[in-house]
């Protein structure tokens, strides 16, 4: 017995080459070939070699065993054997190592750790055994960087050493070292003939372990290794092309030169055998490259190929370009799959544990509760009705985290909600405080971490949905097993930690949505292989993403190539296979490109760019196409056809037209008609938000409340001298002020500096009571009906700060302003708001803005004909009003300074109406 | 792209010899990038590996380029004839002799294979690049392991800033260090103010590596600063200041000056002498200090003027004038001096604050970033320089990264900061002195424009001198240009040559020779006079319904922009070019994308857009940032917003105008009148009964995107709405032409970002939103930028017009170049800023304080103001120098009279006063005007062609999830197979995607089944010869098909089915038929032996199945 190796001219016959000869092989057992064992590479491609086999022997076949090497060895029955220690309680043991020596932050240990483990089975599938003892393995280092020892080399010497050594005393094996010690005992145990396709050079495919195997299976086995030819020594003119582009060995002498070659090429082929088999297309930006992928997918479809492979580069790209096809009916069956934190359900699971870790910081909170996972045993009307109040509540309240206040935010705006929701809303508080509670529990270990997780998604009901969810399905699973895994381990964690580990679960877990079949297929670039595709799009070929992939994060290449593990030229040796075989078994390749993004050059990946080179020196042409068009979105549905935006203009039915407006209204009115339409007509306002930190109307607020508690108490200061007056009015302020300060201290800011000005603001006061006024009355709403031409009427009305009374001299009406003196002054001449006071107070002698963010508290006074203006001002509302009564547009001409603030802006189109 | 050697390149010979170290000085336009490259080229062909080059540039965009450029040149000279390829390398100065030996040229051929197969390959980095590289193979003791790097953006900055207040708030109650900084806070809060207190605070995190230089290891960083700062203002406190001032004996000066105005008659004289009495005989020294500075200083703070007259004469006799006038003089100053005195005693006070505050800051920062393992290029900068200082560390590092660098390369060096200068040193000084690499280093300290960056354009110099010192390196200079044409670098002579501030400045040639060139002035743009004096008040109020109100606004900036528009529309298409093409230059007419338009900030950039919108003349926005607050992308997100708040009834309305939906005001008064509670559900009730088409279609639309919303990915959600909504045909029909790219494009990057924010990961709608608002309130560098418009938007062919910061503009050139606003006056240096004075030789700052109001800032720091006040003109020089070294022919300026008359010089009459030398006829102009001439206009068609919408025949489908049932029989199958093969890999049923629960349910039925007598000869091993489960065979047709399990005994094959059902099953048929045509199958493989079928069913019945 021996091992016959085979190799296959790499090309779209490679299955059926393989298939006759396994035929061949097995001719003696025909038609049963059920005791032979087949194993190949991956399993798609063992469903192909099973249809060319049938199709190759044209009778009935008693099928042999088909499997792949790893699958089928891991599968086999061999009870005497350890099972590997499983990856997760690997983990935990070298994080316990790592914290035991407290090398490192705790934050950084499960990225040490999880690097330290992928190293260790690097060095156990490349069957390599770091020397016993350490200062072995710092010489060894020191020889390999070429770097005297010192502190930095001795202690990653150290910290390789002492994990490795870590993980040997666990007493359980790894999983590569099982693996090894299955396929030994395999090949012991070899009792049928084993039939081997690979994708590639044995040794480049396969460990050290897996060649062991088939060289001992094949000492009592018949064994038949078939791959297909590597391009230096294949006879098919593509492979010759390529050969000359990715020269094994780098050219040297000037015989060698890519141009020589060239010439060499076209010399005995006139046709490049590439033409019409590659397009490099480039493209500028993301959508463009996603655009051309599903242009060129359709137009392939258009022409009746099906089976099209998605080589997936760029996971971004991918997602779009996923997104255009589904658009147009075309799914693509996805082997690649998403990573698990980038589903819907890890959204869900996040915001819980963001929920719990910010003490239920609002929006957190409301996040949670929008999740379509929770509360599914709730009536779905219910609980949406129960969010939004919950929501509105929240806003109206302001408050910003703590079920707690969200209670009394709900008790506050209770009258406003119906009792369903309000019941609801409180009932979904409770369950969420018993999740925080489970969930706030002290340092554990991972396995009852996680059952406390799922204890807290039953307090939430959200465990159902998530099942019925297919990734959230997979993430309860990958729990569950981590469960089981971790049953033993005892190590024990706090919630920032395991909230860690749980994101790196999420990261590292992807979810492959396996519910679509088709024949277009997205699938990492080593998944091609030898598949029969009828197409291939590789997305995503610059040269930092069509890239060999990057060694671990310990050692540089000198040492890894020192150690025996695999470095970046195997990785560029694997690259270039890939896409070896991508080209010579694919009769359709294209690949796209971003040679622009953001307005940064991006280069093609340096494989196609040899390939292109040598191609133009030898036929003229380098295989750059330009992008296929995406078919222009579909036309919008015609009877609802936007047009260009003109000035917005429209008129109010008479029942529309508001009956009263406030002065603030009118002002609006003024500014800008639309404005006032979008306010006071349709009734839009903004919602209110939650304010992270007292904002400048706050304090106005404040201010304002301020002055009339303390004029309250103290109508006048007469009574006071200044150091208790001051005394007074601070201790209101002060109090005024608590809440805020308390609720963020940055309050303390603007209490502080409000509190500055209060000498000047009693120093004006008494200068106001010398001239004889007196504090009357603050914050007094006012209203006055105007007659209209056509009978109606309509009601202005407002709040007055603060009124004065000097005797028979009349009133004076004030306003406070947080503002400076000159500001006010400006504004003066279109202002509306003191002449609208004065008209609904009557009586006023005296009108003005008092100015308080001066070193001086000074005021304004509005034009000296107080009656008059008022009057004016009166009149401009009743014109106004009767014009909208009879159907006047309300234009929006707004001026920038106006419209700056205007939340109206999306709906007046503004920005997009032409200006000329 | 013509070479230096056309140039008459000073020897640029030695600056391409990869032997030698060399430092070159190269003006605007001279091919530095030529330069670099070509060094690159050289360094190559003599052998060296691309991993041994380390080539440093400024930005990515630039580092890319020299990459691409290098593999361009490579591939050419692999596939150049062999004429050709000599003729590029004796461009870049291989001898002669060299080129013509057929080796060097096969060696020239072979690089770009070389390049592009090495590992690691040829890499031009950025600053931040590179260090970040360092920091990933920094040993593991730096700690630096599993960081991931954070941008210290706005953002991030009011977290910190808002948690650093509750910090506070805690540590005011508490007692100790903390205590201490809330203090100082609160005073800060109560001096400055809350708003200047975030000022100071986000600034000095800003110089944090300054400031942690300047500390290096000190224990107590602050109280050792405030002590510098103590020495230099030469104060402790107030009362040391009062001190100085009534020392003991302070009086008698006092009371003979007060004496003397006693005995002078004049009332002004009697006036002082009241007050300085009654100052004098005040206890409290502050209030004393206060009374008695006016009788000797003016309002201004300046001595009152006395001079030596007759009546001075005559009023104290002439020796008493002549003691008086000493006197006032005297104690003038002492009283000046004081006030000086105790304005640095507050400074220091107030540093003492600040510092405090600060450093505290900073510590915050810290923890917060150790807590998520993030580092920002700050520490990457801070923590390199650390490690390379660090003899081990720094071995370390150079033997752990897998190139090894032999050559250093450094590029736009004029943009370096000290700190990276430092790094660089420590760096070099890594080396033995065996492995010692070259090092070239490029630069022009007149195109320094990076200051608010902490460049620093003197370290050019330094640098210089230590390379020659230590490397032995070659300095040369290059002051011709071949970008600009000879009337440009006319004016830049005239401009700067006499200009002190720029010097050394050497006189720069051009070699475009022959290259038609003009430099032009527009009038500034005033207020017209009309609109200046108001308009006597109406006699009636404005009707608001009638007229707009008229906007007090820039009248004078809306005429620039104007006649911006104006001027260039009379261009295009008519005023000729000429643009290489290859090695030779052709006319061809002006095209948009030739205009380059530069300002110096980008606050007034909306203005112009509006003027060349109205115009028609497309361009590219130069704004950033404003992505989220583009009209269009409101619009999504208004919708997205009402989608998961169906409370936001303004959203839904914004939503329903916008062109997704188009409704109209009278849709939108239909729903206002609705009785119900919301407008979703008054949008529900109308389309339930009449309401227009578009009312119909929103109403439907929304329902299905509501449920969407809850289920699906942010990105997926925007994909659907795109689609569903007709998002991009809409708005290409509602959004005016000159917008209508710039919309579209922003919808796409809204729909990226919706892809790509935080990777994609946890997207939820909710979130999503959040994160948008969040974005949208961050400032500049945080807030996401417009969408890039798609090259092949319509207006293609002839391109855009691009506005851009001068900043933003650096290393670009075009043949028409427009400086705006070229008559603002240089920004006022701000209040509450940070003072740092590092000398480019030093290897820390020698100076850090902050630096309250201007009229406060007081003496003993002025030389360090003057500085900076000069390090700030020159960079407003080198902006003016690099915007007009932008224009290859063309430059214009415009700009709008300064209301405040005589103010500091710009850049508008900068050049004017430079045209006024070069003493044309006409002063506003130089050059001639470029040659015109009518062409036909290009057509502005969409050329981009349209693939016919053909069918997309539908491909794939999804699978229905299979039943209970059937997965109950998948699993049960794959039970009996494990257990008569007697093999049952642990975890095997989750593998298969099978929970345990399912497992559990299953099993008793195998064991029932396995245990059935009945069973016994087809599952026990002991009743049969050979058994396969899961067995396929092919038939005639070559179809495979599996049976469950195929058992041969003495006298029989059987075909066996399992079914999870029981022997009643109604579809009892087809089972049969099915095993019947196995059979079948089986018979022709084995002709010998009969082949019988049985169906095995759950609860252990079989039934026979003849075949
Ligand atoms: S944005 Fe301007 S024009 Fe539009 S409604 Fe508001 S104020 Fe009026």
């Amino acid at each position: 017995m021996a091992v016959a190796a085979h190799a296959l001219t790499p090309d779209g016959g490679c299955l059926d080459a393989a298939a006759a000869l396994l035929l061949a092989g097995a001719a003696a057992d025909l038609p049963d070939l059920s005791r032979h064992l087949v194993l190949v590479s991956s399993l798609p491609l063992a469903a192909e070699l099973r249809t060319a086999l049938a199709s190759a022997a044209g009778r009935p076949l008693l099928l042999p065993q088909f499997n792949t090497l790893r699958r089928w060895a891991l599968a086999a029955n061999l009870p005497d054997l350890p099972t590997p220690m499983p990856e997760s309680e690997r983990l935990v043991l070298l994080h316990s190592a790592l914290a035991a020596r407290g090398w490192f932050d705790e934050g950084a240990l499960w990225g040490i750790a999880g690097e330290l483990a992928s190293l260790s089975d690097e060095l156990s599938a490349a069957a390599v055994r770091l020397p016993d003892n350490e200062d072995e393995l710092t010489r060894q280092l020191e020889q390999a960087y070429a770097l005297r020892a010192s502190e930095p080399l001795n202690f990653e010497a150290r910290v390789v050493h002492e994990m490795w050594r870590a993980l040997a005393a666990a007493g359980r094996p790894d999983a590569p070292s099982v693996y090894r010690l299955r396929l030994a005992q395999l090949a012991e145990q070899a009792s049928r003939p084993l039939f081997v396709l690979l994708d590639g050079p044995a040794e480049e495919r396969l460990t050290p372990a897996e060649l062991a195997f088939i060289e001992s299976y094949g000492r009592t086995q018949p064994v038949l290794v078939c791959a297909p030819q590597p391009r230096t020594g294949a006879d098919s003119p593509l492979a010759a092309v390529l050969a000359a582009a990715w020269p094994e060995q780098p050219a040297t002498d000037a015989s060698a030169a890519l141009m020589t070659r060239a010439t060499q090429l076209a010399a005995v082929l006139p046709e490049s055998p590439l033409a019409g088999r590659l397009q490099l297309v480039p493209v500028s930006g993301r959508e463009a490259e996603a655009e051309a992928v599903a242009a060129q997918v359709f137009a392939w479809l258009g022409e009746g190929i099906r089976r099209i492979a998605l080589v997936a580069e760029d996971r971004l790209t991918a997602r779009r370009v996923r997104a255009l096809l589904e658009r147009a009916g075309v799914l693509a069956a996805d082997e690649t799959g998403w990573k698990l934190s980038t589903t819907r359900a890890a959204a869900t699971l996040d915001a819980l544990l963001e929920t719990v870790a910010g003490s239920a910081y609002h929006l957190d909170l409301l996040d949670l509760f929008k999740s379509p996972h929770l509360f599914a045993d709730l009536p779905s009307p219910a609980r949406a009705g129960a969010v939004l109040a919950l929501e509105q509540a929240i806003r109206r309240a302001g408050v910003k985290s703590g079920v707690l206040a969200f209670r009394r935010a709900l008790a506050e705006q209770g009258a406003y909600i119906d009792a369903v929701s309000l019941s609801t809303a409180s009932l979904m508080l409770d369950r969420l405080e018993v999740a925080q509670r489970i969930l706030g529990g002290k340092p554990a270990p991972l396995a009852k971490w996680i059952a406390r997780l799922q204890r807290g998604l039953d307090a939430l009901g959200a465990t159902g949905m998530l099942q019925a969810d297919a990734a959230g399905d997979e993430i309860l699973e990958l729990l569950t097993q981590r469960q089981g895994e971790l049953a033993e381990s005892t190590a024990s964690f706090g919630f920032a930690a395991w909230r860690d580990w749980f994101n790196r679960e999420l990261e590292g877990g992807a979810f492959r949505d396996r519910g679509i079949s088709s024949s277009v297929v997205m699938l990492p670039r080593h998944d091609v292989r030898l598949r029969r595709f009828e197409a291939a799009i590789v997305i995503g070929a610059d040269a930092e993403q069509l890239a060999p992939a990057a060694g671990g994060t310990f050692f540089n290449q000198a040492v890894r190539r020192d150690l025996g593990l695999p470095t970046r030229e195997d990785a560029e040796r694997a690259l270039r296979r890939d896409l070896e075989l991508l080209l010579s078994t694919v009769p359709r390749v294209l690949v796209t490109w971003q040679h622009r993004q953001a307005g940064e050059a991006r280069q093609l990946a340096p494989e196609f760019d040899l390939l292109s080179t040598l191609h133009a020196l030898a036929w003229g042409d380098d295989l750059v196409r330009t992008p296929l068009p995406m078919a222009r979105e579909a036309a919008a549905a015609a009877d609802s056809l936007p047009a260009l935006p003109v000035q917005a203009r429209p008129s109010a039915p008479l029942a529309q037209v508001p009956a009263r407006v406030s002065v603030s209204g009118l002002a609006s009115l003024v500014a800008c008609p639309y404005q006032f339409f979008a306010r006071h007509v349709l009734r839009l306002n903004e919602l209110d938000e939650v304010a992270e930190e007292l904002e400048k109307s706050d304090y106005g607020q404040l201010v304002h409340r301020s002055l009339e508690r303390f004029h309250a108490a103290h109508p006048s200061l007469a009574g006071l001298d200044d150091a208790a007056a001051l005394a007074a009015l601070s201790a209101t302020v002060e109090s005024v002020f608590a809440e805020a300060e308390a609720d963020n201290w940055l309050a303390l800011g603007w209490r502080l500096r409000w509190q500055a000005r209060l000498p000047a603001y009693l120093a004006w006061q008494r200068e106001r009571e010398e001239a004889g006024w007196r504090w009357q009355a603050a914050e007094v709403k006012v209203a006055r009906s105007l007659p209209l031409p056509d009978g109606a009427t309509v009601e202005l009305y407002g709040r007055i700060d603060r009124i004065d009374c000097a005797g028979p001299a009349g009133f004076g009406l004030l306003d406070y302003k947080t503002r400076k003196l000159t500001d006010l002054r400006r504004q003066m001449a279109d202002d509306i708001q003191l002449p609208a006071y004065a008209l609904l107070h009557g009586e006023a002698a005296e009108a003005a803005y008092v100015a308080l963010d001066d070193e001086k508290v000074g005021t304004v006074a509005c034009a000296d004909d107080l009656a008059d203006a008022g009057a004016a001002q009166g009149e401009r509302l009743q014109a106004a009003f009767a014009a909208l009564r009879n159907g006047a547009a309300m234009p929006a001409h707004g001026v920038d300074s106006v419209c700056r603030w205007c939340e109206a802006s999306g709906l007046c189109r503004r920005d997009h109406v032409q200006s000329v | 792209m013509s070479s230096p050697s056309e140039q008459g390149f000073t020897d640029f010979n030695a600056a391409l010899d990869p032997a030698r170290s060399a430092v070159v000085e190269a003006c605007a336009g001279s091919g530095k990038t030529w330069l670099l490259a070509s060094r690159i080229v050289r360094l190559l062909l003599a052998g060296v590996q691309p991993a041994e080059i380390l080539a440093i540039t400024f930005t990515r965009k630039a580092a890319h380029e020299i990459e691409e450029r290098v593999v361009d040149w490579l591939r050419e000279l692999a596939t150049a004839s062999d004429e050709a390829a000599r003729h590029f390398l004796s461009e870049r100065g291989v001898a002669s002799s060299t080129v013509s030996d057929a080796a060097t040229l096969a060696r020239a051929r072979g690089l770009y294979e070389r390049v592009s197969g090495a590992q690691p390959g040829l890499a031009v980095n950025t600053f931040h690049g590179w260090f970040l590289q360092l920091v990933a193979v920094a040993p593991l003791s730096a700690n630096l392991a599993g960081t991931t790097l954070a941008d210290d953006g706005s953002r991030r900055f009011e977290e910190l800033w808002q948690s650093f207040a509750r910090r506070l708030q805690r540590d005011a109650q508490g007692e100790g260090e903390g205590k201490t900084v809330a203090q100082a806070f609160v005073r800060l809060l109560a001096e400055i103010g809350l708003a200047s207190t975030k000022t100071l605070v986000r600034r000095g995190m800003a110089r944090r590596a300054e400031w942690m230089a300047h500390i290096g290891q000190n224990e107590a960083p602050v109280a050792v600063t405030v002590g510098e700062l103590t020495e230099l203002f030469g104060v402790v406190d107030a009362a040391q200041a009062l001190d100085a001032l009534f020392a003991p004996g302070w009086e008698p000066d006092f009371h003979a000056y007060l004496g003397l105005l006693e005995s002078s008659e004049l009332e002004s004289d009697q006036a002082f002498a009241a007050q300085l009495s009654l100052a004098m005989g005040l206890s409290e020294r502050e209030e004393r200090l206060k009374k008695l500075a006016p009788v000797l200083l003016t309002e201004k703070g300046t001595l009152r003027a006395r001079k030596p007259s007759k009546a001075l004469d005559k009023r104290f006799g002439s020796e008493g004038a002549q003691r008086f006038l000493d006197l006032h003089a005297a104690l003038g100053t002492r009283v000046l001096d004081c006030l000086g005195q105790l304005q640095e005693a507050r400074n220091l006070a107030f540093n003492r604050d600040a510092l405090t505050v600060h450093h505290a800051f900073l510590q915050h920062l810290e923890a917060f970033k150790a807590e998520r393992r993030q580092i920002d290029f700050v520490d990457a900068e801070w923590r390199v320089l650390q490690l390379l200082q660090d003899e081990a560390s720094a071995a370390f590092i150079q033997a752990r990264l897998d190139a090894r660098y032999r050559h250093v390369l450094l590029d736009e060096f004029q943009d370096t900061n000290p700190l990276q200068w430092q790094i660089l040193l420590a760096w070099l000084e890594a080396y033995t002195d065996a492995a010692r690499p070259s090092v070239f280093l490029v630069g022009d300290p007149k195109q320094s424009i990076y200051r608010f960056r902490r460049a620093e354009p003197r370290l050019f110099a330094t640098a210089a001198d230590f390379l020659s010192r230590h490397f032995s390196a070659v300095r040369l200079t290059q002051d011709q240009t071949r970008r600009n044409a000879p009337a440009i670098v006319e004016v830049v002579n005239a401009l700067f040559a006499n200009e002190p501030a720029f010097q050394p400045f050497r006189t720069q040639s051009s070699l475009a020779q022959g290259l038609p060139g003009r430099v032009e002035l527009l009038p500034l743009f005033a207020d017209d006079e009309a609109a200046e004096e108001d308009a006597p008040p109406p006699d009636k109020l404005r009707d608001p319904l009638q007229e707009p109100a008229l906007e007090r606004v820039e009248q004078r900036r809306q005429r620039e922009a104007e006649a911006l528009a104006r001027h260039l529309g009379g261009m295009f298409g008519r005023t000729r070019i000429r643009e290489r093409q290859g090695r030779e230059e052709v006319e061809r007419p002006l095209r948009y994308g030739d205009v380059l338009l530069l300002v110096r900030t980008r606050t007034q950039i909306a203005t112009y857009e509006q003027a060349l919108a109205a115009a028609g003349i497309p361009f590219t926005a130069a704004s950033r940032g404003g992505l989220l607050d583009s009209l269009e992308v409101r619009d999504v997100v208004a919708l997205l917003t009402f989608l998961v708040t169906p409370a936001a009834d303004l959203q839904l309305a914004h939503a329903l105008k916008s062109p997704i939906f188009a409704c109209s005001d009278e849709d939108l008064l239909q729903l206002a009148a609705r009785p119900e509670a919301g407008w979703h559900r008054r949008l529900q009730a109308v389309a339930a009964q009449a309401c227009s088409a578009r009312l119909h279609r929103a109403a439907d639309l929304i329902e299905a995107w509501i449920d969407a919303a809850a289920r699906l990915p942010a990105h997926d959600l925007l994909d659907r709405i795109y689609h569903q909504g007709e998002v991009p045909a809409r708005y290409r029909l509602a959004v005016p032409e000159a917008r209508r790219a710039a919309a579209l494009a922003n919808l796409e990057a809204l729909l990226l970002l919706a892809l790509d924010l935080d990777g994609g990961r946890y997207p939820s709608l909710p979130r999503f939103i959040d994160e948008l608002k969040a974005l949208r309130a961050a400032e500049g560098d945080d807030a996401p930028d417009e969408g890039e418009l798609a090259a092949d938007e319509g207006v293609a062919a002839d391109g855009r017009v691009r506005i851009l910061t001068i900043h933003g503009a650096k290393g670009l050139e075009a043949p028409l170049v427009w400086l705006l606003d070229a008559n603002a006056t240089p920004p006022a240096d701000k209040a509450w800023e940070v003072l740092v004075d590092w000398p480019p030789e030093a290897p820390a700052p020698r100076h850090f304080s902050f630096v309250g109001r201007k009229e406060e800032r007081g003496a003993s720091r002025s030389p360090l103001f003057e500085a900076e006040a000069a390090a700030a003109e020159r960079e407003e020089l080198n902006l003016l120098y690099v915007a007009v070294t932008r224009a290859r022919q063309l430059f214009f300026a415009s700009g709008i009279s300064n209301s405040r008359k005589g103010e500091s010089a710009t850049a508008y009459s900068r050049l004017q006063a430079a045209l006024g030398r070069l003493g044309g006829e006409n002063t506003m102009a130089h050059g001639e005007p470029l040659p015109t001439g009518e062409i036909p206009a290009a057509d502005r068609g969409d050329r981009r062609p349209v693939m016919a919408n053909l069918p997309v025949p539908a491909v794939g489908e999804r699978r229905e999830p299979l039943d209970a049932a059937a997965r109950f029989g998948i699993l049960l199958h794959a039970l009996l197979e494990r257990r008569t093969e007697n093999r049952e890999e642990d975890g095997w049923w989750r593998g298969m995607g099978y929970t345990d629960g399912e497992l559990a349910r299953v099993r008793p039925v195998a064991e029932r089944l396995l245990a059935a007598p009945a069973l016994r000869r087809f599952l026990d091993p002991a009743c049969y010869l050979r058994a396969w489960n899961e067995m396929e065979i092919t038939d005639e047709s070559g179809a495979v098909c599996r049976m469950d399990r195929l058992v041969e005994d003495v006298e029989a094959f059987w075909v066996l089915d399992y079914k999870s059902s029981g022997s009643d099953t109604a579809r009892i048929g087809e089972y049969r038929a099915q095993v019947a045509a196995y059979c079948r199958a089986v018979a022709t493989i084995f002709g010998a032996k009969p082949v019988r079928g049985a169906l095995i069913f759950a609860d252990a019945s079989v039934v026979e199945v003849s075949s």
